[in-house]
């Protein structure tokens, strides 16, 4: 069972990349091995607004492929699924809930960085995470959460891709560092949020863009303690989405062509008195093919949870092209 | 359904820390943010002839089957007969009872309303040609909504929907009981400088005289009576389950034609959280009393954190706090939890401080012979399983002695627990430390640690160990410790502790300011995390600062009867309390001269 705030696992649906921070157990798995033809467009493809459609898929995470080693691991079934929330192992593992007993893997490397935040795939078939502690810092430690991982597609091996510059030093107050990943497709860029150094009074986190080769920071956006972030594109331009970690609210800023930030950026929609706990902040956040925005939701106050099983809320919205504003879709006229 | 959801009622009661009350004067000197304060409940409790009122109509209703109250607003009568057929259904009927001991829960009919088209979903498509009715009832217990759907037709509940930790639209006299309560709470009439009308709480922009609020830890019926004053608005948020004012909190409100704009809703979690933070996680306390002097205040992950403790003028400890929990299960190997204890916002604490702490007396029969400062933490959705609560409780006595307590209130993943609490004491003298040996005392000339179990000697007092800081003089000054082996009346059942002593250094920190998670869950020997400042070689003693480290092994007990550190969930007056069994640990620490004060007493 999942018992942490910000790990997840990964299954793949129809070609579109889940993060689930619910009861594994309960969980309808998708094949981690398929990937169909039709749910993969070429990024030039995507890149392309296009009038004719008004329901054009605005997210760019569609070139976004499984690990190739995983091919060669045929005891493994095709809903199998990756995990960084299992109660018992640390680190990443390879789940298979289907056979009977349910099947574990890990790599030695896979467990060597503590416990992990969610993960993301790129084109190649590379998985992306971060470290990120849970109920303590014992296998965490402060000064080592604020760096980027990578498992790479063919070997499966976990290694460092990058250490990230943080604004301000470790502190006592935040055991956090870097705490959400996307890859986009199209200028196959990595986007991280951060939030080391920031403390109780000042918000120093920030969002990168790296090289997911070389780990090289790109650009940078100051200033923002952010969790979990994706992009997509409305209207012809491409945002970073990102939940504020300070508050239960959804921002966007802007990326060029290059993938650099640009302007300012801009509320997109709260959280505030949603689900039961009325103050999620958003841990992850998905855009599904028909464009309808998926955020999870979680209480996060900067701190360490107790191992008890962490309640999630998922939030969906559509944005109204009338009001120009994002709107909830409930799914029975009494949710919360 | 889950009846069992935490409640605090008994939780706040035990809170009886003293109250400042912040004058509106010194509110134009105080940041917004910080405008606000957490009220103790015997402070906050509504006047006693509101709370009476209340209570007797709830006992009404308990003896009722089922227990709920039904809605006692003018209905018509289609509304009154879509309220008698669903109070009659026998599985609302099960709403009202909970366990353990089929027992009554208190719950109460808030609306009852003809459906909307827009509330027709396909188990309901009946009530597209027909009249029905939504009944909305609210469970105290288990600060749950339950709509009831009433086909009036066929005079039958059709369906229902339980919606967890949701509240809906109160009824108008719980809105004039909500007003009552802020309007006579004397804290609220100090606030603004003058009582207010209830009508003053009208909000003009949303045309309702309550805001939205949540009581997110209690789980409590919770609104909030907003008194605007300038450009100011006070938050009041009123415990509709306890008839209590929880806090208040002054926002800033903006104006957009004439309408004040709603502000981000204050909470109970909200506030907690500022006022915490704000006086005890961001700066020291001063506490002087009984000829004890001493700061406080909340740390990242340590605890309550006391420092420069003096006795009558002598410097006594430097620090004292609490480092690590340690919680193993013998079920499984390795499986447990390392938790720290601190603030509750922003620190790398995972059982957090909700409330502040308090100072009260301590008593030998109805004299008062000392103080206690205690720190409550807790994690959300105690007392249910892989939930904790932990108390943190230093006792300081008027002859000199100070005890450093720990006590696990559960109720943790199992039964079959064992907690290990560090508790890291930084003495401010120089000293020798001894062992009692059977008949003399036996110097520890370099660091080590020990387990202090049944083989090891005390003095006929109890006494296993000894600081000795000035032996020079006829009149020798230190300190003894005892560990505890259940003679401290606490309900305690013995410590077995690992002990260890370090040397203190002046240029390396060995956890004089806050430590990150110090040991692992699991380990069953000494290897607990202070074992870490043992040199190897390990350091000589002699005319050094020393650390004393204290983990003694708590074994959990959720037998019947012998309930130990653990925390069961029973219902009463129709809501669920926690029954609490605490494992108080920790030494006495009593001076030379108080422990020859009394030798010398008939």
């Amino acid at each position: 069972m999942s018992r942490s705030t910000l790990a997840c696992v990964h299954v793949r649906a129809a070609g579109a990349v889940i993060a689930l921070a619910l009861p594994v157990l309960a969980l309808p798995y998708a094949t981690i091995h398929a990937q169909t033809a039709a749910t993969k467009p070429t990024p030039a493809a995507a890149a392309k607004p296009t009038t004719a459609q008004p329901e054009a898929r605005g997210d760019v995470i569609a070139c976004r492929t499984n690990p190739r080693f995983i091919s060669s691991m045929k005891e493994f079934s095709s809903r199998s699924a990756f995990s960084t929330s299992e109660l018992y192992k640390k680190g990443l593992v390879l789940i298979d809930n289907n056979s009977t007993p349910p099947k574990q893997f890990q790599q030695p490397s896979w467990s060597a960085f503590g416990w992990l935040a969610g993960i993301h795939y790129d084109d190649k078939g590379n998985i992306y995470t971060v470290p990120a502690p849970r109920i303590n810092v014992f296998d965490n430690k402060p000064e080592d959460q604020n760096r980027v991982l990578k498992v790479d597609t063919l070997t499966g091996e976990m290694k460092q891709l990058t250490q990230l510059p943080s604004a301000a030093p470790v502190n006592e107050q935040n055991p956090y560092g870097a705490l959400g990943v996307a890859f986009d497709c199209e200028t196959r860029l990595l986007y991280v949020t951060s939030i080391a150094g920031s403390t109780r009074s000042k918000e120093v986190g920030r969002i990168f863009a790296i090289d997911p080769d070389t780990g090289a920071v790109k650009f940078t956006r100051d200033n923002v303690d952010a969790i979990g972030l994706h992009l997509f594109r409305r209207d012809g331009e491409k945002r970073v989405y990102y939940g504020r970690a300070r508050d239960p609210e959804i921002w966007s800023v802007a990326v060029d062509k290059s993938g650099a930030f640009k302007g300012d950026a801009r509320l997109e929609v709260s959280l505030e008195g949603m689900g039961p706990r009325g103050d999620d902040r958003a841990r992850r956040i998905n855009f599904t093919p028909t464009n309808e925005m998926i955020v999870w939701g979680i209480e996060f106050s900067v701190n360490l949870v107790a191992p008890t099983e962490k309640q999630e809320t998922q939030y969906r919205f559509k944005f109204d092209v009338k009001e120009k504003r994002w709107v909830r879709q409930l799914d029975s006229p009494f949710q919360q | 359904m889950h009846y069992l959801t935490p409640n605090f009622c008994l939780f706040y009661r035990w809170h009886k820390y003293s109250v400042t009350v912040l004058l509106s004067l010194l509110l134009l000197h105080t940041p917004a943010w910080a405008q606000g304060q957490l009220l103790s409940p015997k402070s906050s409790a509504a006047p006693p002839e509101l709370i009476q009122k209340q209570l007797a109509h709830r006992a009404t209703a308990l003896k009722r089957d089922p227990s709920i109250i039904p809605l006692a607003a003018k209905l018509d009568v289609l509304q009154t007969e879509a309220q008698t057929i669903a109070l009659s259904d026998a599985r609302v009927k099960t709403l009202a009872r909970g366990q353990p001991g089929n027992k009554p829960l208190l719950l109460e009919v808030f609306g009852v309303y003809p459906l909307r088209p827009s509330d027709i979903v396909e188990q309901i498509a009946q009530c597209r040609a027909r009249p029905c009715y939504r009944v909305e009832i609210y469970g105290f217990a288990a600060n749950a909504t339950f709509l009831v759907f009433v086909d009036l037709t066929d005079k039958k509940v059709i369906n229902s929907v339980t919606l967890p930790r949701a509240q809906p639209d109160i009824p108008e006299h719980l809105t004039q009981l909500a007003l009552e309560i802020a309007t006579q709470s004397p804290e609220v009439i100090a606030a603004l400088g003058e009582k207010p009308e209830t009508s003053a709480a009208l909000m003009a922009s949303t045309k309702t005289s309550l805001n939205r609020t949540r009581c997110e830890r209690s789980r409590h019926l919770c609104v909030a009576p907003t008194f605007v004053k300038g450009d100011r608005a006070l938050w009041v948020i009123v415990d509709l389950t306890d008839l209590r004012v929880v806090g208040t909190r002054w926002t800033q409100v903006g104006r957009t034609a004439g309408a004040v704009t709603p502000t981000r809703p204050v909470t109970e979690a909200r506030l907690q959280n500022e006022v915490i933070t704000e006086k005890f996680c961001e700066k020291e306390t001063v506490l002087k009393r009984d000829g004890w002097n001493l700061n406080y205040m909340l740390t990242s992950s340590d605890g309550l954190r006391v420092s420069d403790v003096s006795f009558n003028g002598a410097a006594v400890f430097d620090s004292v706090k609490l480092v690590d929990w340690h919680v193993s299960y013998s079920r499984k190997d390795a499986f447990g939890y390392s938790d720290a204890v601190g603030c509750p916002f922003f620190s790398q604490s995972a059982v957090i401080a909700a409330e502040p702490p308090r100072v009260e007396d301590i008593k030998d029969g109805d004299k008062v012979v000392g103080f206690a400062l205690t720190q409550h933490f807790w994690s959300e959705g105690w007392p249910t399983p892989c939930n904790y609560y932990y108390i943190q409780r230093n006792e300081f006595y008027a002859d000199g002695r100070f005890r450093p307590m720990a006590a696990s209130v559960g109720r943790g993943c199992g039964t079959d627990g064992t907690y290990r609490p560090v508790t890291r004491i930084a003495f401010a003298e120089r000293g020798a430390f001894a062992e009692w040996g059977g008949k003399s005392w036996s110097d520890w000339d370099r660091e080590r640690w020990q387990l202090a179990d049944e083989k090891t000697d005390t003095t006929q007092e109890g006494f296993r160990y000894r600081l000795l800081t000035e032996k020079a003089s006829e009149k020798p000054k230190g300190f003894y410790i005892a560990p505890s082996k259940g003679q401290f009346g606490d309900g305690g059942r013995g410590d077995t502790p690992y002990v260890y002593v370090t040397k203190r250094h002046t240029n390396r920190d060995e956890g004089d300011s806050d430590m990150p998670t110090l040991g692992p869950c699991c380990n069953t020997n000494h290897e607990q995390g202070p074992e870490k400042f043992i040199d190897t070689p390990p350091e000589p003693l002699a005319d050094s600062k020393l650390v004393f480290w204290y983990v003694p092994i708590l074994k959990n007990d959720g037998r019947e009867g012998k309930e130990y550190c653990w925390a069961n969930s029973v219902i009463e007056n129709g809501l669920v309390e926690p029954k609490t069994f605490p494992c108080f640990s920790g030494p006495m620490i009593t001076p030379l001269r108080a422990a020859a004060a009394s030798e010398k007493k008939p």
